[in-house]
């Protein structure tokens, strides 16, 4: 009798900090400026063929290096192409990117951690060896490699760079759900029959699932920083594609000229995105570390 | 991935002040093409140099060579370092005329002998003299030695012997008048035989380096550091001012590093300054910006005939789009016009009258055609049509520019087009080996002859068995063993228009693309460095001397 209202009142209190993760309320304000701002950069890389004022590839030689204009409101670039264009084109690829990478590695990551923590034993520390032998390899170096192997684009630097971010999410999901697989309200559940698949997606990971939206919503920032560090260098998105981290790179040829504004304008956008990103996760986090 | 750290408050303000920055910065508008001092008249050699000198810097802009083995130089940076170390028979000077060096006449008396009488008087760094032996030595080490590059310049040559003290003859297979020319380059290099046959495969390698007869000597590499030459002062060439003591040439490559560094006068001088720091360094007062004449051209090669780019129409419909006069004026800071032909006017040589002739009549302003482009496109297959074109080009700042031009002019007359950008380091590969360009249709090139000779150009670039010549293009086979057998300039002049006008016709197997000049910086300390592309095998530093600050 006891044992099940333990495991009532457990269940309650998750369903409450679910309802509470998923909406926005005691996020602060500074929670809700980087929502505004993110909600800024999405609905930029979603309309950015409506709000582009011209083809985001379209070359003008004769054009190139503008100062701001009516027909080109932040100049143009070291080509001639439209540089507002661009950069609401780049959003585009700087967003998906980092998605991927974080819904993949969420994904991966968070299975994995169930997994290991539901079976426990060996199973357990053959994961938690694995995680810590691919955590020792930095994620960039992972992806260069990559690119290495299979050719500069972001298909290959997502699937490095989410390979790369799979440790970090399974341990810290490992580490929340170990303390919920030993709470008594696993185990009544377990007395009751409840299966175990049923148990770990049930009622562990949603739990956890603040932890790992909040620790995904980071991750998201670091992976943005990734991928555009690898599109600077020329291993990631590939010209003509507009993205920031590329046009940081083709805008350095630009300081040297004394035209800097590509560059400036795409670190900028870089550099809000991921603070931002941050902003939000950090607000998560300790709304989930509050709850729990 | 690092573990996350509240620090939104400092990207906060890094957002900030990025914007404050980018705001203030500004756009003055014009281009670096603007900038360009276009109408200049083009320096051969830049004003003589008075005082004497200790050290200097120089930079070489590709990095570190793997070998300073004159055998195996054939690019930029080796040759570079090479040139003011070891000599050639003959030389090519500023004024791209080849005269005598190390030979100092020649003989022909019959169409497949060749004569070489030595200069007497020149020794090797260690005081050894210059002998037959080591020319013969040298000459044999080029036909045979599988490592070198300029082999294939021998493939005509049947003996080479010495006969007299100072005499060395060579009997050719069947008459090839490009041969004795060649020796302008490192096929006529002359190295001690003692010093190759005693370090064997370590010669050229940062603990043994070279023994040459130049006017200056292997001192010091440092790894990944420098290269230091020091004078040699029983140089045979009086005439050669050889005002600065020793010479280190630094490695770096990034253009920002380098501009900097030519700015702040850390590093002295350097050829081909980085294109994206030419503004700055045209307005700087730390030294002078000289452009000079280049058999240089920057263009793209057909790799691939089996493509769309098998087609003769597609070719040229491709060249009428592309803006090749903006991409002169605009990626390569002014530097680069557009060329007529598939050759460059520095290296039109025995053939200049008559080259120059047909370059200006069919001579363009470089800019895009679209329209009749299109209209030449109408006639071609549309299984042609609809195949991709892939286009490689090494990741470099105007590079990924002019790829993105070209793509752009394919994309305007409804080509499939497909741009690749890969890491310099690796480009060469694309270029050399077949396994990694694959079926890539086009290949960027910036390309320069070994001689200023049409026909060393054509034979790399268009005749079967050209280290450029990827495609395997053999149309011009035929005319090019003609004239290689043909004794006669004016008529092997009227070959080369011949195989010119097959060229342009087809625009194979290279495009005319844009016939660059060569910019060369010169610190305020230093002065006389010809500004001709001459630096590959003429030994330009013993021109360098004090300007007295």
């Amino acid at each position: 009798m006891s044992t099940t209202a333990t495991a009532v009142r457990r269940t309650g209190a998750r369903k409450a900090g679910r309802r509470a993760t998923r909406g926005t309320s005691g996020i602060g304000t500074t929670g809700w400026v980087a929502i505004v701002l993110l909600g800024l950069v999405v609905c930029g890389a979603l309309l950015a063929p409506l709000l582009s004022p011209q083809g985001p590839n379209a070359v003008d030689l004769s054009g190139a290096y503008q100062g701001s204009s009516g027909a080109h409101l932040l100049g143009t670039d070291a080509s001639g192409r439209d540089l507002l264009s661009r950069l609401f084109h780049g959003s585009r690829t700087a967003l998906i990117g980092p998605f991927l990478v974080v819904a993949v590695s969420t994904l991966l990551g968070t299975v994995l951690a169930l997994a290991a923590v539901w079976f426990g034993g060996w199973f357990d520390q053959l994961v938690v060896r694995v995680v810590d032998a691919v955590f020792a390899f930095p994620g960039l170096l992972l992806a260069i490699l990559a690119t290495a192997l299979f050719g500069s684009g972001l298909p290959a630097a997502v699937v490095a760079l989410s390979v790369a971010y799979v440790p970090y999410i399974a341990r810290i999901v490992r580490s929340a759900a170990l303390r919920e697989r030993n709470l008594p309200y696993i185990a009544a559940l377990q007395v009751q029959g409840v299966h175990g698949l049923r148990i770990a997606l049930g009622h562990i990971l949603p739990n956890v699932g603040g932890l790992i939206v909040a620790n995904a919503t980071l991750a998201f920032g670091f992976a943005l920083m990734d991928l555009a560090g690898l599109s600077f260098i020329g291993l990631g998105v590939q010209p003509p594609t507009s993205d920031w981290g590329a046009m940081v790179g083709t805008g350095m040829a630009g300081v040297l000229q004394q035209h800097p504004q590509e560059a400036l304008f795409a670190s900028a956008l870089i550099v809000i995105t991921v603070g931002a990103v941050n902003m939000l996760g950090d607000r998560l986090t300790e709304r989930w570390e509050a709850r729990s | 991935m690092p573990t996350p750290r509240r620090r939104t408050s400092a990207l906060a303000a890094v957002a900030a002040t990025t914007l404050v920055l980018a705001g203030c910065s500004g756009s003055g508008g014009g281009s670096a093409g603007d900038a360009a001092k276009s109408s200049e008249a083009l320096t051969t050699l830049t004003p003589a140099g008075k005082g004497s000198v200790d050290k200097i810097t120089w930079n070489v802009f590709q990095g570190e060579p793997q070998t300073v083995d004159p055998f195996q130089s054939a690019d930029y940076t080796p040759n570079m370092i090479n040139s003011n170390m070891c000599e050639t028979l003959f030389a090519q000077t500023p004024d791209f005329k080849i005269k005598p060096n190390l030979a100092t006449s020649y003989e022909n008396p019959d169409p497949k002998t060749w004569v070489y009488k030595l200069r007497s008087g020149v020794t090797f760094w260690d005081g050894s003299p210059m002998t037959a032996d080591d020319v013969v030595w040298s000459m044999n080490h080029n036909m045979t030695k599988a490592s070198g590059f300029y082999g294939y310049l021998y493939k005509n040559v049947a003996s080479i012997a010495k006969t007299g003290t100072d005499e060395v003859t060579v009997r050719l297979k069947k008459p090839d008048y490009m041969f004795n020319d060649e020796l302008a380059s490192y096929a006529g290099v002359v190295v001690q035989k003692k010093f190759y046959e005693k370090h064997g495969k370590k010669v050229g390698t940062p603990g043994v380096g070279v023994m040459c007869t130049g006017p200056y000597k292997f001192a010091k590499w440092k790894r990944g550091q420098s290269i230091t030459a020091s004078r040699y002062d029983g140089y045979w060439n009086k005439s050669l001012p050889r005002k600065v003591k020793n010479i280190d040439f630094t490695f770096l490559t990034d253009d920002s590093a380098i501009t900097s560094g030519l700015l702040s006068g850390q590093i002295d001088g350097t050829y081909q300054p980085p294109t994206a720091g030419l503004t700055q360094l045209r307005a700087s007062s730390a030294g002078k910006l000289y452009s000079g004449p280049a058999p240089l051209a920057v263009t793209l090669v057909v790799a691939n005939d089996k493509g769309a780019m098998g087609n003769a129409d597609v070719r040229k419909a491709l060249q009428m789009a592309i803006d090749w006069k903006g991409i002169g004026k605009q990626v390569y800071a002014g530097e680069g016009t557009p060329a007529s032909l598939q050759t460059v006017p520095a290296v039109y040589g025995f053939a200049k009258d008559e080259l120059s002739e047909y370059a200006d009549s069919v001579k363009t302003d470089g800019t895009p055609k679209i329209d009749a482009a299109k209209k030449l496109l109408a006639g071609v297959p549309a299984d042609v049509k609809k195949k991709q074109i892939s286009l490689v080009v090494p990741q470099q700042a105007e590079t990924q520019q002019l790829g993105v031009g070209i793509k752009d002019a394919a994309d305007k007359i409804g080509l499939k087009f497909k741009l690749d950008v890969v890491p310099a380091t690796g480009y060469s590969n694309y270029l050399y080996d077949p396994a990694t360009r694959g079926d890539t249709d086009l290949l960027y090139t910036q390309f320069w002859p070994n001689i200023p000779n049409p026909l060393d150009w054509l034979g790399l670039t268009a005749v079967t068995g050209g280290t450029f010549n990827q495609s395997g293009y053999k149309g011009i086979d035929g005319l090019y063993a003609k004239a290689i057998g043909e004794k006669d300039d004016h008529a092997r002049a009227q070959l080369v228009v011949e195989m010119e006008k097959k060229l342009h016709e087809e625009m194979n197997p290279m495009f005319s693309g844009l016939q660059l000049t060569n910019d060369v910086w010169l610190g305020s300390r230093i002065t006389g460095a010809p500004a001709a592309f001459d630096f590959v095998y003429y030994p330009w530093a013993a021109h360098l001397g004090g300007t007295g600050k």
